[in-house]
């Protein structure tokens, strides 16, 4: 049987012929055995896959799992279809949003207010860093993402703010390790994460005198965006390149996690 | 042929609240653990990649665009999630950073014998293939989702997925043959 012909056949099983290319099938198995062979042949191996997969849906679900789903706190609003976007990071902003208010921060309280400049203090002199490193591939981090708990240790000591990594695998981001910087003469722990692109996002803290949380604020240098907010006695940053992610999800993220 | 699995949120109401939300995931588990068992093989670790998924997708309901059916949006979560997972298992191999390209093709076919062996006990003949055969075939055949809206969950092309499906059919039609012959 002419592979070609297998696959159209198989493609007819599936309902993605039409018009003429169904006619034309359908004659041929009206006319030739060899090919009504083959189809028949096709049709049994569906049915045998569908019957396997069928089984797996009388696998109990674990009960932890919809148990957890059930009594998830979700913040009780209506989803709405999508609107076409007036421009790209005010959807990422709300989405953001979203997500940093449905998680909750202790009292922490977002006054509408999310600022968009030019990065200032350590935040320009993480950008210099930056710059650097995401450059670097071999030698993007210090200490690898195989020595977690070290770099939650040694990072956080010596920063004075305990941190712990967080997950950022849901925006595609996969955490290669962390390094030590300065800015503005204070060590800044940064964590380094990487796309399938090969993007570099990093995550930067440092210990803060602040007492009081500051909500997110955005800024840019043009190659580079930034999301910084203040929590937990420590100012973050979130850096990756210029239009490119959704820093403000993954902000997000991390501020519920870190 | 299978009957497509409609999202009922999605096809009569434009709108969900969060109850609705998680009651439709919910009433998905059963069908978003068959997909993780299509990628990890082992009950296991679809189990755990299920929960990941799961935790992610009522971290981010806010921006789920509720025209769009619930099961498409959460297969591509728990898809996304094992591509991260693959990842992190090979740099911690030592296999360093991998192109994405590597990852999508052929996600888990670098099973052991063992989680082979536990795959067979989980479903019959379609474990005898890679994931990058199963994936399209249990879309396709199973989900009852055409193969465009496979493409774009698999991010292939439409022309993979035709290929893919057709190859599956011809390898489990060959188990069969093989299973015959030894009874």
């Amino acid at each position: 049987m002419n592979d070609d012909l297998s696959k159209r056949l198989s493609a007819y099983i599936d309902g993605e012929l039409e018009g003429e290319q169904a006619l034309e099938i359908e004659a041929l198995l009206a006319s030739d055995e060899a090919v009504q062979e083959e189809m028949d042949a096709l049709l049994l191996a569906d049915a045998s896959a569908q019957a396997d997969f069928e089984k797996e849906l009388d696998t109990p679900v674990p009960f932890d799992l919809a148990k957890m789903i059930m009594t998830a706190d979700l913040k009780e609003e209506t989803l709405q279809p999508a609107q076409k976007p007036r421009g790209p990071i005010w959807g990422a902003l709300a989405a953001g949003l979203a997500m940093f208010m449905i998680g909750g921060l202790g009292g922490y309280a977002y006054k509408g207010q999310i600022q968009s400049a030019e990065p200032k203090g350590w935040i320009a002199a993480i950008a210099e860093y930056h710059a650097v490193y995401a450059g670097q591939s071999r030698h993007l981090v210090e200490v690898s993402a195989e020595e977690t708990d070290h770099i939650e240790t040694w990072l956080g000591s010596t920063i004075g703010a305990e941190f712990i990594i967080p997950d950022l695998t849901a925006h595609g981001l996969t955490f290669e390790g962390g390094r030590l910087v300065v800015a503005n003469g204070k060590p800044v722990a940064q964590l380094m994460y990487t796309d399938v692109n090969g993007l570099v996002v990093a995550l930067c803290l440092q210990s803060s005198s602040k007492t009081a949380p500051a909500p997110f604020s955005e800024s840019t240098n043009g190659d580079f965006d930034f999301v910084s907010w203040s929590d937990d006695g420590a100012d973050h940053v979130i850096i990756g390149p210029s239009g490119q992610l959704d820093l403000i999800g993954i902000a997000g993220t991390a501020a519920l996690e870190i | 042929m299978a009957q497509r699995h409609f999202s009922r949120w999605a096809i009569f109401s434009e709108t969900m609240n969060a109850d609705q939300f998680k009651s439709e995931m919910i009433d998905l588990l059963p069908r978003l653990r068959r997909f993780a068992i299509s990628l990890a093989r082992t009950g296991p670790d679809a189990d755990d990649l299920l929960q990941d998924a799961c935790s992610t997708a009522l971290l981010k309901w806010g921006q789920y665009d509720s025209s769009q059916p619930l099961d498409r949006w959460m297969f591509r979560i728990i898809r996304n999630h094992w591509i991260s997972e693959i990842r992190k298992r090979k740099v911690r191999e030592g296999e360093g950073q991998v192109p994405a390209e590597d990852e999508t093709i052929e996600l888990s076919v670098q099973s052991t014998v063992v989680e082979k062996l536990a795959a067979q006990q989980i479903c019959q003949k379609v474990s005898s293939l890679g994931a990058d055969l199963s994936q399209p075939l249990l879309l396709v055949c199973a989900e009852g989702f055409s193969y465009k809206e496979a493409a774009e969950m698999l991010d292939v092309p439409i022309g993979t997925v035709m290929s893919r499906i057709h190859r599956a059919r011809k390898l489990l039609l060959t188990e069969i043959n093989v299973q015959e012959n030894l009874q």
